[in-house]
């Protein structure tokens, strides 16, 4: 777009409003529910991202105002770094400013049209001016000032401006550095799925490093709607790095431009230069393949060659551009975000390994809660992500939910009608897309286009939080059972032998042979609490013996060891069996007998710790425990030694073996992670992914 | 298998009841775990008796043992209410059905969930002893029990002269006696 326009020379310039006008269903200003979601969307990008590049954790205000007929006041406020003051009339009155439109990394807007659209939407409508308070560290006082937009020339129209402090309508207190935004425009305020709400809802589970407060007025002032989400970690989003375009993703139109604009002098060191994944090796084959010399200039390619050169990018092998131009949520935010939003029981996520399509890099993450408030009649609740941005619209058409549309949910425990399409159940599933470039159905950006690399992806990922869900299921369901098992022998049996003989004038019968026979079984139950005096997580894990014979076991429980999380008591000792599994040997079980292990962790907070598995070792099943895979156990180990020795290494600071170290660890590291903290894997019964 | 019209004495009742908890208590001593057995409660198990005109229980018997919880709380309920119907012949005293339903809220863990779980055990325990559930001094509520036929009833008329009147539907309530929500088809 922002091309097009000097070309168009003779022809008359559109005036930006028309264009804004006529093209408003694209900008997600097409009716007045959705206009008050896009504006509190762009302005809290906006928010997030600023805070993000300059490293401040997010402290966002939305306060929403209904007005006299249609009108609606919005108010939003940051803690971001602020705008000076020349440059608020580029932010705000400039359309196509596109800091973010040629940049290859991952971003939550791309489009440029942002916060501008909302100050011009609320002139249009409305005719009123954009009020903004711009507060930056290094200056003494706040910038205020009235922002319209002169259509023709594209620019901001300036207007009452003064300096002076800030303070804070809630607080009281000085502003130290931040940004608000008051506008008026027409809209409408609702509530429900798609809703103000419920976008900020889902923005705050996928930013836990963000807090975010809402509060919705009506006409007289009265509180109608109110949201506050906290943050639940204080750790920053990793800081995404530019990358150049990878070769396979290349149209010609931009090798064009690219060759056009090289300073290099040979081709082999343009291409090596300016795109990602292309080593000397490669370069010459591209170049032998289109038959061109190495020593071209690139400047001189015409556009036939031009053409062979994209066509050839396909035929040579190169490597994947770099992943770390993405930004995924990870595993443990994920689950935090969750259950921040969702009151549940049970989370499992998945964070999949950076994979490219097209010459893009993408990374899909899954996470899955279940119980709780959830609704457990009616579909599951998607919650659809690209790039840590919500998508509210167009649920159907979307490739994150056709990607959850094609896995059989009925073998993972959740009600599928039909075999097939959303199934039911107390639910609710994230999927998040991060890419340097997702394609969108729309220039609305309001579904994910098809694309199958990228189906296959979340199809995967959605297996494996669906493993962790049937595990979970099971498991609970064996919990029942146990517990029932327990009640009859504990409680109601003993009261049939008191009852019956005090009727008959009997004895009482020796009830240990009845409970052995009742049971016939080793139990295992753990209980995972919380000390709160001490601040330590505790857990006991009980075992008992109702069978006949004596038992022998050694069991092994699942922690989450960490740099922070530590061991703190642990009477019984036993040994470390694997990162994050220890393992305590029992003495022998007579019939009858009961085992008790108790241990506490420190460094982990409430609810951190909410779920564990336990394992043993030994003959005779354990109901409640499973039987450890030796193999898998084994193979963990080796992982883990090699890890070691690398680290090892790495610590001397040589520089050659510290890259090459480098490079080994993500195929070492994250697949043993990953199994690790899957649920059950250790268990020698896995299903077999279709 | 008989089922006796004669109203059976207190001690025969006790001891037929006695019988049932016996059957836990002699399996428990043995190291078993309790049982209750009783007939099957299914139509292919009741045969029509030509000669007494009612529908009697076969010879299929079917165990209720205390390895899963739900029948465990069975025979602990069986157990109550057979310590409940003791205490009321001993005291001389009957109850209703849903009397012994709100009674048995106290019985802690062998307590009924619904009146229909007590009604039922009721009469398991009935066929069980073959007794009747007045001989277990339970009644049934007024307007509690339905027959459902025609039957013939006669009565006395103001005049003293007695007429019959067939009815299709009727309910019967032991203690008001009849109740006039019938049908009346023919009164000669």
């Amino acid at each position: 777009m922002s091309e097009k326009k000097p070309s168009m020379g003779k022809q008359k310039q559109i005036a930006i409003s028309e264009f804004f006008e006529k093209n408003k269903h694209f900008l997600g200003f097409d009716s007045l529910q959705r206009a008050i979601i896009t504006a509190v969307k762009e302005s809290v990008d906006n928010s997030l991202d600023a805070c993000e590049e300059v490293r401040i954790l997010p402290d966002i205000r939305i306060e929403v105002k209904r007005l006299e007929g249609n009108r609606v006041e919005l108010i939003t406020q940051d803690n971001g770094p602020g705008i000076p003051r020349d440059s608020i009339e580029h932010v705000f009155g400039k359309f196509l400013l596109g800091s973010r439109f040629h940049a290859i990394r991952q971003t939550r807007g791309q489009q440029g049209i942002g916060i501008t659209g909302v100050v011009m939407y609320s002139q249009l409508t409305t005719g009123a001016k954009t009020r903004v308070v711009s507060k930056v560290k290094d200056d003494a006082t706040a910038v205020f000032v009235d922002l319209g937009i002169d259509t023709r020339k594209n620019k901001a129209i300036k207007s009452g401006e003064i300096r002076g402090t800030w303070i804070d309508n809630v607080t009281g207190e000085e502003v130290d550095h931040g940004l608000r935004i008051e506008t008026v425009m027409n809209a409408k305020y609702q509530r429900g799925k798609q809703s103000v709400y419920q976008y900020l809802r889902m923005t705050s589970i996928v930013n836990p490093h963000a807090t975010i407060t809402l509060t919705v007025q009506d006409k007289d002032g009265e509180i109608i709607e109110e949201g506050h989400w906290e943050r639940t970690t204080d750790r920053l989003p990793r800081v995404v790095k530019e990358i150049k375009p990878h070769p396979h993703g290349i149209h010609l139109g931009t090798l064009q431009r690219m060759l056009r604009e090289a300073e290099e002098r040979k081709m082999t060191s343009f291409l090596r230069h300016n795109f990602s994944g292309i080593s000397m090796r490669a370069a010459r084959e591209i170049l032998e393949k289109a038959g061109l010399d190495e020593s071209r200039q690139p400047r001189r390619i015409r556009t036939e060659e031009a053409q062979l050169i994209v066509n050839s990018f396909q035929k040579v092998k190169v490597l994947n551009p770099p992943t770390d131009c993405l930004s995924p949520i990870e595993d443990l935010l994920i689950k935090k975000g969750l259950s921040k939003a969702i009151d549940s029981r049970f989370a499992s996520t998945a964070t999949r390994e950076p994979q490219v399509t097209q010459g893009n890099p993408f990374q899909v993450e899954v996470g899955l809660v279940f119980g709780g408030d959830l609704n457990s009649d009616s579909p599951i609740e998607i919650l659809r992500f690209a790039n840590r941005v919500p998508l509210m619209y167009q649920q159907g058409g979307c490739l994150l939910t056709k990607a959850l549309e094609s896995v059989d949910w009925k073998r993972y425990g959740l009600e599928q009608p039909g075999g097939r399409g959303i199934p039911k159940g107390p639910v609710a599933v994230l999927v998040h897309l991060a890419s340097t470039n997702v394609q969108f159905t729309s220039e609305a950006k309001e579904a994910v286009a098809a694309n199958e690399e990228v189906l296959e992806e979340i199809r995967r990922a959605l297996l494996e939080v669906g493993r962790g869900l049937k595990n979970h299921l099971k498991k609970s369901s064996q919990r029942k059972k146990a517990q029932e098992k327990f009640e009859l022998i504990n409680v109601i049996l003993p009261e049939i032998s008191k009852k019956s003989s005090q009727l008959l004038g009997r004895e009482e019968p020796d009830l240990a042979p009845i409970i052995t026979q009742i049971m016939n079984a080793v139990f295992c139950e753990e209980e995972l609490g919380w000390d709160k005096e001490r601040k330590l997580a505790t857990c006991e894990i009980t075992v008992f013996n109702y069978t006949a014979r004596a038992r022998a076991y050694t069991i092994l429980a699942k922690w989450p060891e960490s740099d922070s999380v530590a061991m703190k008591e642990n009477p019984m000792g036993g040994r470390k069996e694997a990162h994050g599994l220890w393992a305590w040997r029992l003495d022998t079980l007579n019939p009858g007998a009961s085992a008790t292990i108790s241990f506490s962790l420190s460094g982990l907070g409430r609810g951190d710790w909410g779920d564990t598995d336990i394992f043993f070792r030994g003959n005779g099943d354990i109901i409640g425990a499973t039987k450890i895979d030796e193999k898998l156990l084994e193979e963990l180990r080796n992982r883990e030694a090699l890890r070691a020795a690398e680290e090892e290494v790495r610590s001397k600071d040589d520089p050659v073996i510290d890259g090459l170290a480098e490079r080994a660890e993500d195929p070492l590291q994250d697949p043993a992670r990953e199994k690790i903290f899957d649920m059950g894997s250790l268990a020698p019964d896995q299903e077999v992914v279709e | 298998m008989s089922f006796s019209s004669r109203k059976k004495s207190k001690e025969e009742v006790i001891q037929a009841l006695h019988g049932v908890a016996s059957e836990m208590h002699d399996k428990m001593v043995k190291g078993i775990p309790p049982t209750m057995t009783l007939p099957v409660r299914s139509k292919s198990n009741i045969g029509f008796d030509q000669k007494l005109g009612v529908y009697k229980y076969g010879k299929k018997k079917t165990v209720r043992d205390a390895t899963s919880l739900g029948s465990a709380r069975q025979l602990l309920r069986s157990l109550h209410v057979t310590e409940f119907v003791e205490q009321m012949i001993h005291a001389g005293k009957t109850s209703t059905l849903r009397e012994m339903y709100y009674i048995s809220e106290g019985w802690g863990n062998g307590k009924f969930h619904s009146q229909n779980e007590s009604n039922n055990l009721a009469e398991d325990l009935e066929i069980i002893t073959k007794c009747l559930r007045e001989d277990f001094r339970l009644r049934p509520e007024d307007d509690g029990a339905r027959i459902i036929g025609n039957v013939t009833f006669e009565e006395r008329n103001r005049r003293g002269n007695w007429m019959r009147s067939t009815a299709e539907t009727m309910w019967v309530t032991p203690a008001m006696g009849c109740r006039t929500m019938w049908s009346r088809r023919n009164s000669d």
